[in-house]
């Protein structure tokens, strides 16, 4: 059996960069097509038996337990994990064992977390997948937060994205600081740059987050009851690789994001509830698009509104638009 | 036993009786028991149907204000449209109407807020739009303007249908009006005589349903130019 391992060392970044919205999924070559990368049951996880001072190895099982909880009640998504127990092995190591667990990792100055994947290079299938928290920070698991510390529950729900074949979600606004970006409001726990230490908000998921792990995990009923929106991205009759595109739902004012992901400027986003929507294109331009992108992208464009509505039917799809925008 | 001149006398009188009654011009109204039928232009004022303000979670400790993204504010233009009725008189005052209407209304999308994109978009979209309501219509009668023209009140209820451009998705409501006019008989009116005319009419419509992105009952006025006849 062939494996290889992915690392993804751009988990909460602190102080890192970018901005925007939408979310995305892990993605590996198989046979020639792209398929996502999951799991193919429930996750079965185990917890590194050590602390640090403010938290506890029990304190963090209990928080990334709320944390799976979380995912898991999405509605029409099938997010499932089994606490194994707790083990002696950090994460990182491979063991065929899914690890969370406190690491010492000074070096990484602006990275709160991270997952490393092993997969099954023939199916896409997550076989192991390790989380570490950098002990170079402080951490706490207060209900209610604490000043000056960075909230456990919420970093541990952003991983545990990515340890579901998340992607980073883009929908959130930065600006320049000192020591980076820091990020003023974001729509998305995906968002790659964590909220400042003592904030507890991201213990709760959005609709962009919800959206992508139901479209990454779908329910029984999630062809009847979601919706997708798609459409191209061009500029100059030529697609736009890498726009972020997102979809406002005129109701309730939710944001769900995606990105054009080839060289015909193709979008999806799937999982949306159904209903009427804007769509509202924009580049990643101020922000290191390698929280997203490997390779370049193009962000010379205006934002620009898609000309029409957009109807998201129940078990089915819009009809695809077109959003045509213009050098900045 | 009556004899045949008293007949022939009595019949007499009787067509002499009515002949002096339409010289004297009867309020011009319904036939009892007749159908009017009545065909037209509908025109409905401009109609906010929601506006949302799509907001982020700002980092900030405790319940900080969110952050705004953008707002967009969701309005059907003003329409025309057309306007078909069938009413049947119950008495000389009183008719049960049922009516329909067809229009193509815009909906316009007003994006402004947006601090990336400047200024305010504006994104449309048609749709299609049915109704279809019963009214009772009663005429005035102690209100009389000249020998041909009289007013009248209208109420009632009905179904609202419409359709996003493309039939993608079908919104269903439901509607009540109230409101008024006057009718205007260019011939007949009486109850022996065929009736054509024209008709002007205002109503009040609450709205409940339909395209829209709130939660909330829309009230809108709404005008009708008919021409009428009676079958």
């Amino acid at each position: 059996m062939t494996r290889r391992v992915i690392l993804l060392a751009c988990l909460l970044a602190w102080g890192a960069q970018t901005p925007l919205s939408a979310y995305l999924k892990f993605g590996v070559r198989v046979g020639g097509q792209t398929v996502d990368v999951k799991w193919s049951g429930p996750v079965p996880y185990f917890i590194t038996e050590r602390g640090i001072p403010n938290v506890s190895a029990t304190q963090l099982r209990d928080a990334v337990g709320r944390a799976f909880a979380s995912w898991q009640a999405v509605p029409d998504a099938t997010v499932r994990s089994q606490f194994q127990g707790m083990t002696i092995a950090p994460p990182g190591t491979q063991d065929q064992r899914t690890t969370f667990g406190f690491l010492d990792r000074p070096e990484l100055d602006r990275v709160l977390a991270a997952t490393s994947f092993l997969l099954d290079s023939r199916t896409g299938e997550i076989r192991e997948a390790d989380v570490f928290f950098n002990t170079r920070f402080d951490w706490s698991v207060a209900a209610a937060g604490e000043a000056g510390r960075i909230d456990l529950e919420s970093v541990a729900l952003h991983e545990i994205g990515h340890l579901l074949g998340l992607g980073h979600s883009a929908i959130g606004e930065t600006e320049l600081s000192p020591n980076g970006r820091r990020v003023i409001a974001s729509g998305a726990v995906m968002f790659p740059i964590s909220f400042s230490p003592g904030v507890i908000a991201d213990r709760l998921l959005q609709p962009d987050d919800r959206a992508g792990i139901r479209d990454l995990y779908p329910g029984r009923q999630f062809d009847q009851t979601t919706s997708s929106i798609s459409g191209f991205v061009t500029k100059g009759g030529r697609g736009v690789l890498g726009a972020h595109a997102v979809a406002i739902n005129l109701r309730d004012g939710t944001t769900i994001g995606g990105f054009t992901l080839n060289a015909e400027g193709e979008f999806v986003i799937g999982g949306v509830s159904p209903g009427t929507y804007l769509v509202r294109v924009e580049p990643l331009d101020d922000a290191d698009t390698d929280s997203f992108f490997s390779g370049p992208i193009d962000v010379d464009f205006q934002v620009t509104y898609g000309a029409r509505i957009v109807i998201a039917p129940a078990g089915g799809g819009a009809d695809p638009i077109t959003v045509q925008v213009r050098a900045k | 036993m009556i004899s045949p001149v008293r007949v022939r006398i009595a019949l007499l009188l009787s067509v002499v009786s009515a002949g002096v009654a339409e010289a004297q011009g009867p309020d011009p109204a319904f036939r009892p028991k007749h159908v009017v039928a009545s065909a037209g232009l509908f025109g409905s004022s401009g109609l906010a149907v929601g506006d949302v303000t799509a907001e982020l979670r700002r980092n900030g400790i405790g319940a900080p204000a969110p952050f705004t993204l953008l707002r967009a504010e969701s309005e059907f233009d003003r329409t025309i449209g057309a306007d078909v009725r069938v009413a049947v008189a119950l008495t000389r005052l009183l008719a049960v109407e049922v009516g329909g209407t067809y229009a193509k209304p815009n909906l316009a999308i007003a994006v402004s807020q947006d601090v990336e994109a400047g200024a305010v978009s504006s994104i449309a979209g048609t749709t299609t739009q049915y109704t279809v309501d019963v009214s009772g219509l009663y005429q005035v009668p102690r209100v009389k303007w000249g020998s041909r023209i009289r007013p009248y009140v209208i109420g009632g209820g009905g179904y609202l249908r419409q359709l996003y451009e493309g039939r993608l998705r079908v919104e269903t409501g439901h509607t009540i009006h109230l409101g008024g006019g006057i009718r205007y008989w260019i011939s007949g009116g009486q109850r022996t005589r065929r009736a054509v005319g024209a008709r002007v009419e205002a109503r009040m419509i609450r709205r409940s349903g339909g395209i829209e992105f709130d939660e909330r009952r829309h009230i809108y006025p709404a005008f009708s130019l008919l021409g009428f006849v009676g079958l």
